[in-house]
């Protein structure tokens, strides 16, 4: 009798817990979603900031955002880029030379396909306007004439013609920087996104690795192709399909290649992860422009870990993310790059640019 | 012999109590499931902010159309349970392209009325996919 009394309660035991956990969605996710968070408009865009700690240290990361972001935005005349680009001003600081080493290195390494002086090519097409237009072949070349990148950084900083726009590098700046931010009030656990660019710290108050979700780049809003898991560490994906104007049924989105058109070879996305927010988004910049070829020959050259997306619904993986990757929407289909480790490989990263 | 020390053979008449002991299990934890369940079913919500101020919690059950007569003429619609931006007079109308929203913690922002809806509360099996934050 004792024996049966005692199966039975073993037995419900077993069974509530189980249901338990069906119906309220497994404790795991209930800490992370308890943190407390800030939502903020800032760099064209909304970011969230979340963290394991007290919500007045994340309002003053806000404020710290905020006044960061400012320096970038090159539509803001008192901004120091917009300042460097008007001439009223011929050096900068130190964080704001490592930048600019940073950007230089990218442009030169990756032939132009990262670009930080297309100011007046932006200007020119102006994405996101109220009057969509296609500039002439003219205009076009005229824009680019000050995307040449002569600039040099040292005392001063000389920008030879250049105009400045870190469109495709400041939110990775300013991701980074949040970071050191944080980590300084002490923060071991944080989820930071700026419009799409992820920055985490550590890992969840479980103890588990972050779940990043790769957007579906022709999905709905908030719709995934694939998942990464990663702790500590930075996501930046650049795609087609936040910032567009559709003309005439075509859609023009914006980043733009090297003949001042958007980049348009067939990739959708391009998601870099790396252990630098500056780098990540850059390279995902750089690598969409780049075109899935010579993209692939860059990442097996430089150990880095990204996710191509391709119109013809293929998703390419670096073969150094495969434990990390998860393929979550039957309408894509995977296969990874064959890739080891290469210890010799020249790094080209933030650190060593201003070595 | 030996089939005399297997208890629950194939031959034996499966008595009422056998039946008690293999159900009482699975009712509990069934009715523990719907307990737990209807304690669950807050309603959605939908919190709009502007420039950082809450100014609006919203009903998603209650279909309706808001206008805070904001400088970009941002028109609100909530339907079947979504919440969007069904009009705005901002550049690029980037906002009226994200769509509808449903899911606790989604948003939809209007950078140039700094203007941000979150969705918030209720827990259908949608909000239990384990995705912490999407890289776009």
């Amino acid at each position: 009798m004792l024996k049966k009394l005692l199966s039975v309660v073993l037995s419900a035991a077993v069974c509530t817990s189980f249901c338990l956990s069906l119906s309220s969605c497994a404790d795991n996710n209930g800490a992370e979603k308890e943190m407390p968070s800030v939502s903020f408009t800032a760099m064209d865009t909304m970011i969230t900031l979340k963290a394991d700690c007290d919500k007045s240290v994340l309002e003053e990361a806000q404020k710290y955002v905020e006044d960061t972001s400012k320096l970038y935005d090159c539509n803001d005349k008192n901004s120091v880029i917009s300042q460097l680009n008007s001439g009223k001003i011929d050096t900068c600081s130190d964080d704001m030379k490592i930048t600019l080493t940073t950007a230089m290195m990218y442009y030169n390494t990756t032939d132009g396909a990262f670009n930080p002086c297309y100011y007046d090519l932006k200007k020119l097409w102006n994405i996101g306007s109220d009057k969509p237009r296609v500039p002439s072949k003219q205009e076009i070349k005229k824009a680019l004439e000050s995307s040449k990148c002569n600039i040099t950084v040292s005392d001063k900083v000389e920008l030879n013609g250049s105009k400045l726009d870190l469109g495709g590098i400041a939110k990775g700046c300013v991701a980074q920087d949040t970071v050191k931010f944080l980590r300084q009030k002490d923060v071991k656990s944080a989820v930071l996104n700026f419009g799409g660019m992820i920055a985490l710290i550590g890992k969840k108050p479980s103890g588990e690795k972050w779940t990043v979700a790769v957007q579906d780049p022709r999905g709905e809003n908030d719709s995934a192709l694939g998942t990464v898991k990663l702790g500590s560490g930075y996501v930046s994906t650049s795609g087609d399909y936040q910032r567009y104007m559709e003309i005439n049924g075509k859609r023009y989105h914006h980043i733009f290649g090297k003949d001042g058109y958007p980049a348009d070879n067939g990739i959708m996305s391009v998601t870099v992860i790396k252990n630098s927010g500056d780098d990540a988004d850059a390279l995902s910049t750089a690598l969409f422009v780049m075109g899935k070829q010579k993209a692939v020959e860059y990442i097996k050259n430089n150990n880095i870990k990204a996710i191509i997306v391709t119109t013809d619904k293929k998703v390419t993986v670096s073969g150094l993310m495969k434990k990390q990757f998860e393929l979550t929407n039957k309408n894509y289909t995977v296969d990874y790059i064959e890739q080891k480790f290469d210890p010799t490989a020249v790094k080209n990263t933030s650190e060593n640019a201003s070595k | 012999m030996r089939q005399n020390k297997l208890k629950f053979s194939i031959s034996r008449k499966p008595k009422p109590a056998d039946l008690i002991i293999f159900a009482l299990p699975i009712i509990i934890a069934v009715s523990v499931f719907f307990a737990v369940g209807m304690n669950n079913t807050d309603a959605k919500t939908a919190e709009i902010t502007v420039n950082g101020k809450a100014v609006k919690t919203v009903d998603l059950s209650v279909g309706q159309t808001i206008d805070l007569g904001l400088e970009y003429g941002n028109i609100i619609t909530v339907r079947d349970g979504k919440i969007g931006i069904s009009h705005t007079d901002c550049p690029g109308k980037t906002c009226e392209k994200s769509g509808y929203i449903s899911r606790s913690g989604q948003s939809i922002v209007c950078v140039p009325s700094k203007l941000i809806i979150t969705v918030r509360g209720g827990s259908d099996k949608d909000d239990c996919d384990k995705i912490d934050v999407f890289s776009k």
